[in-house]
């Protein structure tokens, strides 16, 4: 397990985005996953450019089983991540997706996760789906559902609301974020 | 308030209350925030009532509000991407604040080269009003610091124009309000600096021949009268001008060695929680304030140091300050006027006002350099003159007018992004280019998808 190390998937929502911006402030390297190249590849440009820090970029579509087994050969070959943020909105708009467990990034296939410290945490943003979904993720869940958002891991660290008075998604996580004291 | 899930896009529409800076008109319409440029193209099918670009909303007329229509804002589209250290060149989205660049670019030695009143306009609003900053007669507006644009025109196409590439649309776009496209990403040549600070000298000026005179004698890059609009009589347009250039490394170490060079300015920020009652913000409030004002400073300060926020954006220093006017909001009269007209016209803009107790702390005057090709751009050879007031109705329109009529007879103009007032009749007096950029605007946009309360209001477009 590679020191610091953060993954995101889903890392081109405002969510992912907030979250990414969190770590850099920090120094963390990062490993940003997610399925528009383009639009994550502007994401790394300016945090590198901001922060000069180091960032891994991959694809991973949840609708695509092989871009699935591509990101755990990547994940695997850079180092394995510290902690995990996994941003279940970004998977898109079907709900069938979480449902049938398809395209959910298993950790237990990633060598060494038995020694994450602080384990899996997915970030939910927005999510209509049924809290026993939550299951594959993580054993210990929170939920508030409708426009809420949670932080759920074996540990859970925070909880996030995306209510709030900031203008934009990326701002408002941003606020929420510093305010659950996840990056710390 | 949710009103539809955009189909195919990401990011909803949503419809929200909107207002310029100066706070009229507020209008309701509907706002689409994209994430990433590639969003973009899909939002400008079936825009119903026009589409306008906006960005901070920091205009202070209706050149950024569409009411009824629906409203690009480009705020998400904020990212950094590419910055040539060496040489001081920036490339970045149309959303990205001036705040957010100089906070990136002053700690390594860059600064931009035309900043207006406030860091919290985008650079494509920047370029898109042409803004202008205190040293225009040295350095020209923005579109002069811009090496070239990224813009998606009506069509969907996404264009590159510069100086050299397309330069029709880049000169139609600068200063353009917004009508030929969205910006989606500007190319910015920076400006090398050795420190955060500025040096500063203030001389105080008697009346409106001294503030002009002085205005046009000073070699500094950086100048701007603050006038006492109040002021009547012998006083009238009595001042202060503000000379600046930035600290160099030989400043910092002669005239504070204790400071750092790249230091940022910490100062408590102060917020107007509520709109100030009318009664309140009269003509009596503000003659005072302008009068102790003016007093406190001595006839010619020696040069000193201030870091360049107080210097620059000394209004951003007091959230919500446009609160200070009332519910009502108020109207910033700015205008342009060519060397020769420019002191007759403004002596009588300056007593009519006076005297009618339209005025406030907030006015000054500056030297403007030569304008640019862009038809629609602001800055003249001359002088500029702003003066903010709250909005009273009737009577100040009407005042306005007669004096909008003096400044067309003397060649001068008022300036479209500061306007929310301005009748059709006297535009083309003021802006004689404007048929041409109309005729371009139509062409890169034949069904009229980009519109505002601006244009539709002037009639810009016809």
């Amino acid at each position: 397990m590679t020191a610091n190390l953060v993954l995101i998937i889903g890392s081109t929502a405002a969510l992912g985005q907030a979250l990414a911006e969190e770590y850099a402030k920090t120094g963390c390297p990062l490993m940003l996953a997610a399925r528009d190249l383009a639009a994550q590849r502007e994401i790394a440009a300016d945090l590198r450019l901001r922060y000069a820090m180091e960032i891994h970029e991959f694809f991973y579509d949840a609708n695509d089983a092989t871009s699935y087994h591509a990101l755990i050969d990547s994940i695997v070959a850079v180092g394995i991540p510290r902690r995990l943020f996994f941003v279940v909105g970004a998977i898109g708009e079907s709900d069938d997706l979480l449902g049938s467990g398809r395209g959910i990034l298993d950790a237990s296939q990633l060598p060494g996760y038995c020694k994450f410290n602080g384990g899996i945490l997915a970030a939910v943003k927005r999510s209509r789906w049924d809290s026993r979904h939550f299951h594959r993720i993580g054993r210990r869940r929170s939920w508030t559902g409708g426009q809420s958002a949670v932080l759920c891991s074996q540990e859970c660290l925070g909880y996030i609301c995306t209510r709030g008075p900031a203008t934009t998604p990326a701002a408002r996580s941003r606020s929420l974020l510093g305010s659950a004291g996840v990056h710390r | 308030m949710k009103v539809r899930s955009a189909g195919s896009l990401r990011t909803p529409v949503r419809r929200e209350q909107l207002s310029p800076w100066a706070l009229r008109p507020t209008i309701t319409g509907r706002v689409f925030r994209p994430a990433f440029v590639t969003e973009v193209p899909r939002y400008l099918q079936d825009v119903d009532g026009g589409l306008l670009p906006i960005g901070a909303r920091t205009a202070y007329g209706d050149a950024c509000v569409n009411p009824g229509g629906h409203h690009l804002d480009t705020v998400q589209l904020n990212k950094l991407l590419a910055f040539d250290d060496s040489a001081g060149r920036l490339t970045c989205r149309s959303g990205v604040t001036l705040k957010d660049l100089l906070s990136f670019s002053v700690p390594r030695g860059w600064f931009l080269q035309v900043v207006p009143g406030t860091m919290r306009s985008t650079v494509g609003g920047a370029f898109a009003c042409d803004i202008h900053g205190k040293n225009h007669h040295v350095q020209g507006s923005f579109a002069s610091t811009v090496s070239g644009i990224e813009i998606i025109t009506a069509d969907g196409q996404t264009r590159e124009c510069s100086r050299d590439v397309n330069p029709e649309l880049f000169w139609t776009t600068a200063g353009g309000l917004g009508q030929t496209g969205i910006i989606t990403k500007l190319t910015i040549q920076l400006l090398k600096i050795e420190s955060a600070w500025m040096v500063v000298r203030q001389v105080k000026t008697r009346d409106l021949d001294h503030t002009m005179t002085a205005s046009e004698s000073s070699d500094w890059p950086y100048s701007v009268s603050w006038i006492d609009s109040l002021a009547r009589g012998r006083r009238l347009g009595r001042g202060v001008l503000m000379l600046g250039r930035h600290a160099t490394a030989d400043d910092m170490r002669h005239m504070s060695p204790s400071l750092a060079p790249f230091s940022d300015f910490t100062t408590t920020r102060i917020s107007l929680p509520f709109f100030v009652p009318r009664w309140l913000t009269g003509s009596l409030m503000w003659r005072t304030l302008n009068g102790v004002y003016y007093h406190r400073h001595r006839a010619s300060t020696e040069p000193f140091l201030t870091h360049f926020r107080p210097y620059f954006f000394p209004l951003d220093g007091v959230s919500h300050w446009n609160r200070i006017y009332g519910r009502k909001g108020f109207l910033e009269y700015q205008i342009a006027m060519p060397v020769a007209a420019a002191s007759a016209v403004f002596r009588e803009i300056l007593e009519r006002l006076s005297s009618s107790g339209n005025g406030s702390f907030v006015a000054g005057i500056k030297c403007f350099g030569a304008g640019n090709p862009g038809p629609l751009s602001f800055p003249i050879k001359g002088y500029t003159l702003a003066v903010d007031m709250r909005a009273t109705g009737e009577t100040q329109d009407l005042l306005l007018r007669r004096l909008d009529e003096a400044v067309a007879l003397g060649g001068g103009r008022v300036y479209l992004v500061k306007d929310s007032r301005l009748t059709p009749s006297l535009v083309d007096a003021m802006y004689p280019r404007r048929r041409e950029w109309a005729e371009k605007v139509n062409g890169y946009d034949p069904e009229g998808v980009f519109t505002s309360s601006l244009v539709r209001r002037l009639r810009l477009r016809s």
